[in-house]
């Protein structure tokens, strides 16, 4: 019976292998494998995606969307009319990048988003313009392009017919009569609620919101980490002490979001950027993986010999000490988990800087952390009081926690670590679990029911983790679609939806490319970002990325402000546009105003993304 | 025993399907084509003369290919002349082929000095680069050619030169 099952489970392992073949993932990971330490550099038309805009009012603009770490230069760029069918004027090129060229001395060189209104005259009776358009450029890393010539035409019917571009200007008159203060968004909306209310009207209302933010998946996984300090007390208190050390924890969490308020009442910055500093992420996640560890069972959370020798002598001593320690925990959680709960925290720290009283600020924000302390609290005492003093149930638990730990450790390092590097932590936990759920030992014949569920369980974990194995080889680095970079279509769209965004730095920047815009009759699309933000790459990976949504945002001019450094020029960014923090999406309409109603702050999926869309083409 | 070599028959030949399919859902374009012996292939120096790339055959051979608007192949054109100065008495032969115009090609060289032929071209290198494995056409690419005529490298962008003296210190040596 042992023999059939080792048998089964090889025959499950080649067939998925075959299956990997005919994927051609092989090939791939034969390539990725080879002696080769060459890069591999994108085909011209992919490093320089050519394409042109509909001409109107005597100007045809050339855009081009250029890869990231490629260059065009600019006295490479070249458009003419070889038959003679349009007469073409100087062509408007844009400031550009200084390059010093070892070779050529100083060039000049466009990166990102490139685009170039060329002043075009048809020749009389032309109904076709033909054109034949030459330009060149080069990959940072070492090697050039030849000359791409394109040829192609412009039909003139265009000009009369005059699509989206010609209704600009109409649009850009009436777009300012609009009143913005009827449209409010999300943020706004919640401001104006808080402006004209009291104190503790503030308090409850912010309360309110902290119960509600705890049931999100971003703050769902403290409870089990506050049980687990409570688990790991077993047999020193119960329910009493359980409720103390929740209680302890939430205080503490509570206070630190009240001094955030009150920083925001008195400077109105985002503070949580400087916390999200590398050292703090791993000191933390160094911290959840000793918590995982001692939770396997491998050793016992306790101060070194000497020092609880020391501390034993007082009981006393041996409490605060612990107590102390759940305490920086709640602090430190309550930095941490800040940003995924953007924007609820955005309003209310709009709301409180606006207000501009560190008072209001600091009770507001406590009563927030509070709120979002409730379901803490009643796991807590619960636990203490439910959880029986030992056996091999609570074991379990505390495995599964272990389990949980593990994973927030790789979710904290998610902000500095390479994807594929995230992904192959993911496939070692999973795996790992499958393993100690006994995925690769046989059943006994008289195995029970639950037995067999967890075996299942278990070798599900670890078929998945060999996939995330398999997409980290290839670079992935989405754990819900590992094997994205293997999929020939999906490897297009990818990097067009990251190559398709200018970056913005400082606000003179915004400006120009908002104006530069709606010039150009295109709507635009700012997307706060930082390297730090969780929800930001989820929404580039998942909203962005979406191909409706690319689709839609296709006549979009896209930027990008990335605000990773926090830097003075940041900050006065975010400053100027009323915001704390990452992620923000701003729309902008056609005349270059922004639509305050469908600012986004926080992750929205495609569908309410693409609604947002929507009402942007509303008048 | 007999169940055990039962499964995995049928998983070798799952596996061997598995591989089969993937010959036939390739697309054809993915197979090279039956390339002639690259050394056949000639371009003309500045003065005009045709040279076949056979004529350098018995060394070991660097056909590099740049032009005058590549600044990362002009980078590496005074490690390709160091490397054919100290090893040229013992076999290595560089050859560079400019895609480009004639008049700029001459006009580089004149400036530079450079120990090795130049070759040029335009349409029929680009094709040729193609054929040798550069899909995107980009420069610099530098291929190496051991003394049987046998492509022994293929480099595509910059060559470092430590790398690029390692690589044929290796093939002169054997």
């Amino acid at each position: 019976m042992v023999k059939r099952f080792a048998g089964l489970n090889l025959l499950l392992c080649l067939l998925a292998l075959s299956q990997l073949a005919a994927a051609g993932v092989l090939d791939k990971l034969d390539r990725l494998g080879g002696s080769s330490t060459q890069r591999e550099f994108l085909p011209p038309d992919e490093a320089f995606r050519f394409t042109h805009e509909a001409y109107a009012d005597g100007q045809l603009p050339l855009v081009w969307t250029i890869a990231d770490g490629y260059y065009l230069y600019r006295d490479k760029l070249k458009l003419e009319s070889p038959d003679g069918s349009a007469s073409v004027g100087k062509p408007e090129l844009p400031l550009g990048e200084e390059k010093n060229d070892e070779e050529f001395g100083q060039v000049v060189i466009y990166r990102n988003e490139l685009r170039v209104p060329v002043p075009v005259t048809p020749a009389g009776g032309a109904t076709t313009l033909n054109f034949r358009l030459s330009y060149q450029g080069c990959a940072e890393d070492g090697i050039c392009y030849p000359p791409i010539h394109r040829n192609f035409s412009v039909p003139v019917a265009a000009t009369t017919a005059a699509p989206p571009a010609a209704d600009a200007p109409a649009q850009a008159a009436t777009a300012p009569q609009l009143p913005p203060s009827e449209e409010a968004s999300d943020v706004d909306r919640l401001s104006a609620l808080l402006a004209d209310s009291g104190l503790a009207v503030v308090a409850a209302t912010f309360f309110g919101f902290g119960l509600l933010l705890a049931l999100t998946p971003c703050v769902f996984p403290m409870v089990p980490i506050v049980s687990g300090l409570v688990v790991g007390e077993r047999g020193q208190g119960g329910a009493a002490r359980g409720l103390l050390l929740s209680g302890v924890y939430v205080v503490a969490m509570a206070s630190t979001y009240a001094m955030v308020g009150l920083a925001a009442g008195l400077f109105g910055r985002n503070l949580q950027a400087a916390f999200q500093h590398p050292a703090v992420l791993i000191a933390f996640s160094a911290l959840f993986v000793a918590l995982a560890l001692s939770m396997f069972g491998f050793y016992h959370l306790q101060l070194p010999a000497g020092l609880r020798n020391k501390l034993e002598s007082s009981q006393r001593g041996a409490r605060s000490g612990s107590l102390i320690g759940v305490a920086v925990m709640g602090v430190l959680s309550a930095i941490i988990v800040g940003p995924c709960v953007a924007p609820p925290l955005a309003g209310a720290l709009l709301y409180l800087g606006h207000q501009g009283s560190p008072v209001v600020g600091g009770v507001a924000l406590f009563a927030l952390g509070l709120g979002m302390g409730v379901p803490l609290l009643a796991v807590g005492a619960s636990a203490g009081h439910f959880l029986p003093r030992a056996g091999a149930w609570l074991e379990r638990v505390q495995h599964v926690f272990g389990v949980i730990s593990l994973g927030m450790a790789i979710w904290f390092l998610e902000r500095i670590l390479p994807g594929a590097v995230t992904l192959a932590l993911w496939a070692l936990l999973l795996i790992g679990t499958g393993i100690f759920l006994r995925a690769l030992e046989p059943l006994h014949e008289a195995a029970s029911g639950w037995q067999r569920l967890w075996k299942g369980l278990g070798l599900t974990m670890v078929c998945y983790g060999a996939v995330l194995i398999v997409g980290a080889s290839a670079g992935a680095d989405d754990v819900m679609r590992p094997l994205l970079p293997l999929t020939a279509r999906a490897e297009a769209q990818v990097p067009a939806a990251k190559a398709g965004f200018a970056t913005v730095k400082s606000l003179a920047d915004l400006d120009r490319a908002v104006k530069q815009a709606a010039a150009a009759g295109r709507p635009a699309l700012l997307d706060v970002y930082a390297d730090w933000c969780v929800e930001c790459k989820r929404l580039e990976r998942e909203t962005f990325a979406n191909p409706a949504v690319q689709a839609r945002l296709a006549g979009f001019t896209l930027l990008r402000a990335d605000v990773t450094a926090n830097d003075e020029t940041d900050r006065a960014l975010l400053g100027a546009l009323s915001m704390f923090g990452p992620p923000a999406v701003l729309l902008y309409d056609r005349s270059g105003a922004e639509r305050r109603a469908q600012r986004l702050t926080g992750f929205v999926g495609p569908d309410d993304f693409l609604q947002r869309l929507a009402a942007l083409d509303a008048p | 025993m007999t169940r055990n070599l039962l499964v995995a028959l049928v998983a070798v030949l799952a596996l061997g399907g598995g591989l089969a399919l993937r010959q036939v859902t390739a697309p054809a374009g993915e197979v090279p084509p039956a390339a002639a012996d690259p050394l056949t292939a000639a371009f003309p120096d500045l003065q005009g003369q045709r040279h076949t790339l056979g004529e350098w055959r018995g060394k070991v051979l660097v056909i590099n290919f740049w032009a005058t608007w590549c600044p990362p192949c002009l980078k590496e054109i005074p490690a390709f002349v160091d490397l054919q100065r100290q090893h040229g008495p013992a076999g290595l032969q560089f050859v560079g082929v400019a895609l480009d115009a004639r008049e700029e090609v001459a006009g580089f060289v004149a400036k530079r000095e450079i120990n090795y032929p130049i070759l040029f071209g335009e349409e029929d290198v680009a094709r040729y680069m193609q054929e040798q494995g550069n899909k995107i056409g980009a420069l610099p690419f530098t291929l190496v050619f051991d003394r049987s005529g046998a492509l022994r490298h293929t480099q595509q962008g910059e060559w470092a030169a430590a790398d690029a003296a390692r690589v044929l210190t290796g093939i002169l040596a054997e």
